[in-house]
């Protein structure tokens, strides 16, 4: 398998769509949080500079990372596709490498992409935390620090969906179409069909759930503003829907991921290079 | 002599089509095989399910007497159709994926480039190489390790005459260290000029096989002209050693059995009653005897 990896790096780092798209990300995701962080609303009684403090600084970049995370599942649906359309996946079956490997070599590449989001995000959240926050203490710095590891989860959910939809329809632009179409609107029109209870177990809405956006208006006036002795949220107005526990939510994608990894490997070793 | 390849009737079907239809073969150690048949005769379909890149219908194969799928084919240099590799990598990282891949020959990567004359395009991005270049190196890695056998599904697409002449050499030079060698081509001067055993496909079946110059013998076809075209022709059929085999304009094709000459024929015709005005003697081509066994219409 060292083989197998080291052979899947020269051709993964080699490929120039790949270090493209890897440098959008990060420069992408970098522009978002630089220009949020410099904005300086003010309203009467809400401070905005809270939201890239410790704490909340781990919620509000991990859903700001999300926003990009569909960019790694695009990089995932080109790295497989372009193994059908140079069909180098055919030559190295024939050079001796295993179905299954193929598939792990894959997933270990996307890993390695989940891990570099998370890192990316990780620094990103100390860095603007330190600047931004008044005082700091362990508690306030590491509280929601865990909330940025189910961004690890939700971008390998995505690439493993991505490398799924390119298995199965072996072309680079029809599967980023239909991976993109499925997004928006195809399972949003499937869960209209579907009970509030049912629909958010659906898989892009339990994946996106998973870094939700912070709720802001609770977060700005949490010590500014009381009605009845509690902060008004979003979700106490009833704009936003109450989510799932974050950590159920994350073990419900890692049964998907399961599942997208059992697929994927019924459908790669059923195919015909 | 040790079993090689044993495939035992193997069949694939796509849909309506039958690409290959209870294929049987045996290739032993050191063989030399040519897969021989027209476009469409199932060969590239047989070589893929013998290198697990398509899974059969039905059959079942075993390379080294026991081995399938990845732990044989890292054993065997392959090239199937056209040549596949990265187009945004040079040669030398598409051969170390390669040497990756198999397990073995990563320090063999300019030799192999030397052998097939890339050595000198080594950092050459796939991409901007010619088709005769690409045909090279997917030779180059086939080579890559020393394995002990090839599989070369058309070798020389792509190539010109020098090119071909070269990659005939090599394959030459790889059967004379005693590897074991399978080749499919379309082309019959090509198998001739380097296997010495044919199996010849059609429409995915075997239709015959053994070594060529028993199956593709050239056989002597004599041209005759005669005043009277009928009653020549009712002669010949009554001489088992002739068979009829065309009639061109008021020419007859006949051929010899391997014996008998065409001055035994004249003076038997001439015994008959029967005077020629024309004889002469033409060598059938293995391309037509070849045709005639895939069943295309013969040229002489």
């Amino acid at each position: 398998m060292r083989n197998i990896l080291k052979l899947e790096f020269i051709k993964t780092l080699g490929y120039p769509g790949f270090r493209t798209i890897v440098i959008l990300h990060a420069v992408l995701f970098l522009l978002v949080v630089v220009i949020g962080s410099r904005v300086n609303l003010q309203f009467q009684g809400i401070k905005l500079d809270i939201l890239v403090s410790f704490p909340y600084v781990w919620e509000t970049l991990s859903w700001i990372g999300s926003w990009f995370n569909i960019l790694l599942g695009i990089l995932a649906i080109i790295l497989v596709g372009n193994e059908f359309q140079f069909r180098t996946f055919r030559k190295q079956i024939i050079d001796g490498v295993s179905r299954n490997q193929l598939l792990n070599a894959k997933m270990i590449v996307m890993a390695t992409l989940s891990i570099y989001a998370l890192v990316l995000v990780l620094l990103s959240s100390f860095l603007l935390g330190f600047v931004y926050s008044d005082s700091i203490t362990i508690s306030s710095v590491f509280e929601k620090s865990p909330f940025v590891f189910v961004l690890f989860i939700q971008s390998f959910a995505y690439m493993m969906l991505g490398m799924l939809f390119a298995l199965v329809l072996k072309n680079n632009a029809i599967s980023i179409v239909t991976f993109i179409l499925f997004f928006f609107p195809g399972e949003p029109i499937l869960r209209a069909f579907f009970p509030d209870s049912i629909d958010r177990f659906f898989p892009i809405k339990i994946i996106s759930n998973l870094t939700p956006m912070p709720d802001f208006l609770g977060i700005t006036s949490k010590q500014l503003i009381q009605i009845n002795g509690k902060s008004p949220s979003f979700q106490s107005m009833g704009l936003m829907p109450e989510n799932l526990n974050v950590w159920f939510a994350a073990l419900v994608c890692l049964a998907y991921i399961g599942l997208f990894y059992l697929l994927s490997k019924y459908v790669i070793e059923r195919k015909n290079f | 002599m040790e079993t090689v390849l044993s495939v035992n009737s193997i069949c694939k079907v796509f849909g309506s089509i039958t690409a290959v239809d209870q294929l049987s073969f045996t290739v032993r150690r050191g063989d030399v095989i040519g897969l021989l048949g027209p476009n469409g005769s199932g060969k590239t379909t047989a070589l893929s399910i013998i290198l697990s890149v398509i899974n059969p219908t039905s059959g079942s194969y075993t390379w080294f007497e026991g081995l399938k799928g990845e732990s044989a084919n890292k054993r065997i240099g392959a090239l199937l159709e056209v040549p596949y590799f990265y187009p945004y990598l040079n040669l030398e990282k598409n051969l170390q994926i390669t040497a990756l891949a198999r397990g073995y020959g990563e320090g063999d990567i300019q030799r192999v480039l030397d052998e097939v004359g890339l050595l000198k395009r080594s950092k050459s991005q796939f991409y901007t190489l010619s088709l005769g270049m690409k045909q090279r190196l997917a030779i180059a890695s086939t080579l890559l390790g020393e394995p002990e056998v090839l599989v070369l599904d058309e070798p020389t697409n792509g190539l010109d005459p020098e090119g071909i002449a070269e990659v005939r050499e090599i394959i030459k030079h790889q059967a004379s260290k005693g590897k074991t060698i399978i080749m499919a081509s379309h082309i019959l001067d090509e198998v001739e000029k380097v296997c010495p055993s044919v199996i010849i496909l059609k429409k995915g079946k075997c239709i015959a096989s053994g070594k060529v110059a028993e199956l593709l013998n050239e056989k002597k076809v004599v041209l005759l002209e005669s005043d009277d075209l009928d009653l020549l022709k009712v002669q010949l059929g009554q001489n088992a050693n002739c068979k009829l085999i065309g009639i061109e304009n008021s020419t007859l094709l006949v051929e010899l059995v391997d014996d008998y000459s065409p001055s035994a024929l004249n003076t038997w015709l001439i015994g008959c009653g029967i005077a020629l005005s024309r004889i002469e003697l033409r060598h059938k081509t293995l391309e037509s005897q070849f045709l005639e066994l895939v069943g295309k219409p013969e040229k002489l």
